[in-house]
């Protein structure tokens, strides 16, 4: 009996479909819509996210001391630092090195340094920082400790790199949060106003019901069921154009980006991810659905 | 059957549509309620059917006060009272076959027992032939019976029918007439609102008149 009435409810809503097909088909439209914009924010945040966490990881804090430093005043220092808790290691590097180094790092332009008479780089300290303390707070608190400490001349981790990048990361999430949470709420409207129009275009069928004995619940039954396609395949419909997009974005910027910093893929929402966003779908159909057929007066005795 | 005790009902403009009303109608009488237009006959059936309650007093219905019934209960009280009105209430982008199922359809009966039904009831208003037409393509006098047809394929205790014939010419009205007469020797009761007394007495002792909300005869 139970199922009968269920097959009675889908087919209904196939009927209403196919009735009202044009309705149904500008609600899909701005529910696919509404959700490619939130999941292609969703997608910038976990990507600059990752791109962030890549970024400290390779991380190193360079320490450069005075030219008139002696080794054991050196030897000194290099202690301290080892023995502060966010360091994992610290390798001396001596202003001869730094130069070779910087030679190697220029192989094909030694003209550049051609006509240097002296070595102007400094000794130093590289500084790795452990992984459980790769944060901006944990790093320059790092730096205030030490800075503190005579014979060090300037210590530099790229933080104006990190605090911009902060920055717009920050921006994109209460952008993303502000924009998403203005088109949910269009959407809400769009899928409850669409579920009122059908009310209205079978209101002659809904009085039949009531008079012949359906209870509120068997009538309402397709309409939610309506709110919850619209939810589902507006969701879906959106994730796979997403999709489409953030392969053709990994096939042909990542190899540029690639190159200037170092990451290797675009990525796409992980399953637990895309989930969710199926399940807001679902959400925001049962929630259009709810919001328009409660109090309507065709559902009254 | 049903009984109604000093029942009124007002609406907006404080005019009372019904004003302290008794009424007794014994199971499987054939009953006729009759007045001018604007004398409570469709508010009567309306309470009856509990498509409406009454400002005061108390309706019961086959031993159930239904002026205390809850919201939730009414769907299943309607399962049991059939209906039919004067501009029919049949949905016109459905068959013949579908409007009569509807009934069965909404409380879940399976496929094969709702056309045992249907064919049944249709056959026996005459209209198996027209089971695949719409409503469009019937007459008057057709559409009523598909009407009744969906009224009592559950087999209700109670049909009413509000002015059935009011828009039909008198001799389908003639016809419909013994459509309801037959019902009832099924053992259904039936009450029928009309304005038109000349053929209520034609066809039943039966009869209450409504006079500005009140019984006068």
């Amino acid at each position: 009996m139970f199922l009968n009435k269920i097959i009675y409810s889908l087919r209904t809503v196939l009927n209403n479909c196919k009735s009202n097909l044009l309705i149904n088909l500008t609600a899909l439209a701005t529910i696919t819509l509404t959700f490619i914009i939130f999941a292609i924010f969703l997608l910038l945040v976990i990507n600059l996210s990752s791109f962030q966490k890549h970024w400290i990881e390779r991380v190193h804090v360079l320490v450069y001391l005075q030219d008139d430093l002696k080794p054991k005043a050196i030897n000194n220092l290099k202690q301290f630092i080892e023995n502060q808790a966010e360091v994992s290691y610290v390798k001396f590097v001596s202003r001869d090195d730094a130069m070779s180094s910087l030679k190697s790092s220029l192989e094909g332009q030694d003209g550049i340094l051609e006509g240097l008479s002296y070595n102007p780089l400094p000794n130093s300290f590289e500084v790795k920082i452990k992984q459980e303390f790769l944060n901006i707070d944990s790093i320059e608190k790092f730096i205030k400790i030490i800075g503190q400490k005579l014979g060090i001349t300037d210590i530099e981790y790229g933080q104006k790199w990190l605090e911009r990048f902060t920055r717009l990361f920050h921006f994109l999430r209460i952008t993303g949060l502000s924009f998403g949470l203005f088109l949910f709420i269009s959407s809400l409207f769009i899928i409850s106003n669409t579920i009122k129009l059908m009310v209205y275009s079978r209101r002659d069928e809904i009085e039949i019901m009531k008079l012949v004995g359906a209870t509120n619940r068997f009538i309402k039954f397709p309409f939610y069921v309506e709110g919850v396609i619209h939810g589902l395949a507006g969701s879906i419909f959106a994730l796979f154009i997403v999709y489409i997009i953030s392969l053709l974005i990994s096939k042909n910027i990542i190899a540029g980006f690639h190159f200037y910093f170092g990451m290797n893929t675009f990525l796409f929402l992980n399953p637990y991810q895309l989930l969710t966003v199926i399940l807001i779908g679902l959400m925001l159909g049962l929630t259009g659905a709810f919001i328009s057929l409660n109090g309507l007066k065709e559902f009254k005795i | 059957m049903i009984k109604l005790h000093r029942v009124s009902k007002y609406y907006e403009n404080k005019i009372p549509a019904l004003n302290d009303i008794n009424l007794k109608i014994n199971k499987g009488a054939f009953v006729f309620i009759t007045g001018s237009s604007g004398a409570g006959k469709s508010t009567l059936i309306k309470l009856i059917f509990s498509s409406e309650r009454p400002n005061t007093g108390e309706i019961v219905v086959n031993n159930k006060n239904i002026t205390r019934m809850s919201q939730k209960e009414i769907p299943f009280f309607r399962r049991k009272v059939g209906v039919v009105f004067q501009d029919f209430k049949i949905i016109q982008n459905r068959s013949v076959y579908k409007n009569v199922a509807f009934p069965l359809d909404i409380i879940g009966t399976g496929r094969k027992s709702v056309k045992k039904k249907v064919w049944q009831v249709l056959k026996w208003v005459g209209l198996l032939q027209k089971k695949d037409s719409l409503p469009l393509h019937l007459s008057g006098g057709e559409q009523q019976r598909v009407a009744i047809a969906r009224a009592i394929i559950n087999n209700p205790i109670l049909l009413l029918a509000d002015e059935p014939t009011g828009n039909l010419d008198p001799l389908l009205s003639f016809e419909i007439m013994k459509l309801f007469k037959a019902i009832n020797a099924r053992g259904t009761t039936v009450v029928i609102a009309t304005h038109d007394k000349n053929t209520a007495q034609k066809i039943s002792e039966n009869i209450i008149t409504l006079e500005r909300g009140k019984i006068s005869g």
